[in-house]
């Protein structure tokens, strides 16, 4: 185990920390040992375009996650029920979490571009008062997003579902079955605690997921329009390779991983006395 | 820190001495760039080409994407195992570099060069630093091309404008033949900086420029003077169609090659693409600087030079030498489609677009870009501020003032 803990403690725990030291610095385009402590943060939490981005982050990432779970618990029931050509929906649902979002992020792009995407087409068959132009509208981009992270990430959820799916007694469902209990009381008083810890993974997969979401934004809407799909990870690229400005994107690094471990420890938790009722 | 640096980059110059002994002659030199395009391999293999024929042995370390390039370069540089060149954007982007005395001083090569006579001043400011000199101009590129296709200019039966009034009128033409009057690339802020660039030139002048980049900018964004720029700025959304957010540079200009759109705004660059498509630049797309002979913006490239125990190495200086001869130059220009850095240059092998873009920079009619005076800061934040009000279908005039004046004020 020795060196798998050298590789953790110098390479991941390092990292954070250098991390942490430089957004403590005013370095800008090379690392400069200057430190004036704080005064990144506080200029990140004045920094408008940082702002918009948490809150654009925060109804993406309401919405992705809930819209996943549902979404990806569905189609694991619909998996359960033994259904002919499984293995083929399996491979079909998970096909586009195996891709590159920058490259289907682009197609996506044209797809939903009004001037020769689907608004278009269909435009072009006759239905000239047909609109479907979120993409370029900023009161809607985000739900474009929200559409095709959903897209991708649903399967993976219900590839983890249908794991705990079938790790669930058959005993159980012959009992439900002698009591007469409806199909979908099972699934959501009985079924759906028994997999609340795959939940909770999915949970904490797809959470992470929407604070690093930046490949999506950059292939999908550049974070347009104007600044309506801006997100945090971007922020953080833009201000450390483009603006000449380290430090700052440091400290919004910073800030990204306390909310991941916002979200992930509370989880990781209940998971962890979810385990324990179930194993005692 | 910088002595932790130095130790260290002493540290490693002595192990890759050791470790090179007896072949310390023919260690060859590493030149790292963004230039990955057909034209631009066309273009570097020209400068490689000259310094190896003059007995160097150049080793091309192309990275893809300028931001890359330039992290790639940074990150050797303070890792203490520099390239002998890199390139960089003309302008602010050496800053800290100098600031951290990274950077080999060239005085010696530009005085032996008479850059002071041959390069045009803006550029010698760009470059220098406090009267010394840290970079060798490369090239040089317009950014303010306005660019137009004939055959929807035809179908409307309207020539090149001469004014925005003329251009707004040819866009209402335009819009009534089903065509999109103006094209716009929205897929990075840069482009959204570039057309207001591009305006500002056109509206207000070298004078109005100056005043912009100067300490009292925001006092002039206030003023009565820039009024018919944040006017033009404020209208130009409405001419152009609903499929700029997010759209790429290049796919853009195909919009002007397919004649779908009439005008469209963009670096030299873009000319490069049209000849590329088989279209022939100022007669298939007319071009000009601005509407009304604007005076051209201009940015470029150069080549920074790390200093390597203190002094210019011998291949770094015969790279300096090489690049800003007149016959690379030259040679180097005409295959990028992009513009000298120098005088004397014969500029009988290019096409109209780039002639006009040329002619302008020697008459002395040129503004330097943005991101020359201004740090990559600021530059992003104006171009983050424009392309929230492009998206802004109510955005009025006083908007762009008030952003635009906050910009300059905030950083």
């Amino acid at each position: 185990m020795l060196p798998a803990w050298i590789i953790v403690i110098g390479v991941f725990i390092g990292a954070m920390i250098w991390t942490f030291v430089i957004s403590m610095t005013n370095s800008r385009l090379i690392p400069i040992y200057k430190f004036n402590f704080f005064d990144q943060y506080v200029r990140l939490m004045g920094n408008d375009g940082w702002l918009v981005s948490v809150g654009n982050l925060v109804v993406f990432g309401v919405l992705f996650i809930a819209i996943c779970l549902v979404l990806g618990f569905l189609m694991a029931i619909m998996m359960d029920q033994k259904i002919r050509g499984e293995s083929l929906f399996r491979t079909i649902f998970l096909y586009p979490y195996a891709m590159s979002f920058v490259v289907t992020g682009l197609v996506w792009q044209w797809v939903l571009n009004p001037t020769f995407g689907i608004q278009a087409t269909v435009r072009g068959w006759g239905f000239d008062t047909f609109v479907f132009d979120w993409i370029v509208r900023p009161d809607r981009a985000i739900f474009v997003l929200v559409l095709a992270a959903v897209w991708q990430g649903s399967g993976l959820v219900m590839a983890i579902l249908l794991a705990g799916l079938r790790g669930v007694d058959e005993d159980l469902w012959k009992a439900t079955k002698v009591d007469g209990i409806a199909k979908w009381r099972v699934y959501t008083s009985i079924v759906l605690p028994i997999i609340a810890p795959m939940a909770a993974t999915a949970t904490v997969l797809l959470s992470v997921a929407v604070v690093k979401a930046y490949d999506l934004v950059v292939a999908l809407t550049g974070g347009g329009p104007g600044n309506a799909t801006e997100v945090p990870a971007k922020f953080v690229m833009e201000n450390l390779f483009e603006r000449q400005n380290v430090a700052l994107a440091n400290a919004g690094a910073i800030m990204m991983l306390a909310a991941v471990v916002i979200v992930a420890t509370p989880i990781y938790y209940a998971r962890r006395s979810m385990a324990q009722k179930a194993a005692g | 820190m910088n002595r932790i640096q130095r130790a260290l980059s002493g540290v490693a110059a002595v192990a890759i001495c050791a470790a090179m002994s007896g072949t310390a002659n023919a260690q060859p030199t590493e030149v790292i760039h963004w230039w990955t395009s057909k034209a631009e391999s066309a273009g570097i293999k020209v400068i490689a080409d000259a310094f190896n024929q003059g007995g160097g042995e150049w080793k091309d370390e192309a990275v893809a994407g300028s931001s890359a390039a330039k992290t790639a370069a940074i990150n050797r540089i303070v890792g203490g195992n520099a390239p002998d060149v890199a390139q960089f954007s003309m302008g602010a982007d050496i800053n800290n570099l100098v600031e951290s005395g990274l950077l080999a001083n060239l005085d010696a090569v530009a005085a032996a060069g008479n850059w002071s006579k041959i390069v045009p001043a803006s550029v010698m400011s760009a470059i220098s630093r406090d009267g010394h000199v840290y970079a060798v101009p490369v090239q040089l590129q317009a950014t303010n091309f306005l660019f137009a296709s004939k055959a929807a200019l035809d179908k409307v039966g309207a020539t090149m404008p001469k004014t925005w009034d003329e251009f707004f009128a040819t866009g209402d033409k335009l819009r009534a033949a089903g065509i999109v009057p103006y094209a716009q690339a929205g897929d990075r802020d840069v482009w959204f900086m570039n057309t207001f660039g591009a305006v500002l030139a056109s509206v207000g002048g070298a004078e109005g420029w100056k005043q912009f980049t100067g300490p009292k900018g925001a006092e002039y964004v206030r003023s009565d003077a820039f009024k018919p720029v944040a006017e033009i700025l404020a209208k130009l959304p409405k001419y152009a169609d609903s499929g700029v957010s997010g759209r790429q540079w290049n796919v853009t200009n195909q919009m002007i090659l397919k004649g779908e759109a009439g005008f469209f705004i963009m670096g030299g660059w873009a000319i490069g693409e049209i000849v590329a498509s088989g279209k022939k630049p100022g007669e298939d797309v007319l071009c000009s600087i601005g509407p009304n002979n604007a005076p051209a913006v201009v940015n470029g490239d150069v080549w920074a030079m790390p200093a390597k125990g203190g002094n210019l190495t011998e291949a770094q200086k015969k790279i300096a030498e090489l690049t800003t001869s007149v016959e690379v130059q030259t040679k180097f220009t005409t295959a990028m489609g992009s513009l000298p850095i120098r005088s004397g240059v014969d500029a009988s092998g290019y096409n109209a677009c780039a002639a006009a873009g040329a002619s302008a920079i020697e008459k002395g009619n040129s503004v330097s870009a943005l991101m020359i005076p201004f740090s990559p800061e600021k530059v992003g934040a104006i171009g983050a501020e424009m392309k929230v009000l492009w998206a802004k279908a109510d955005a009025k005039p006083e908007d762009y003032v008030k952003a635009l004046a906050g910009v300059l004020e905030k950083y």
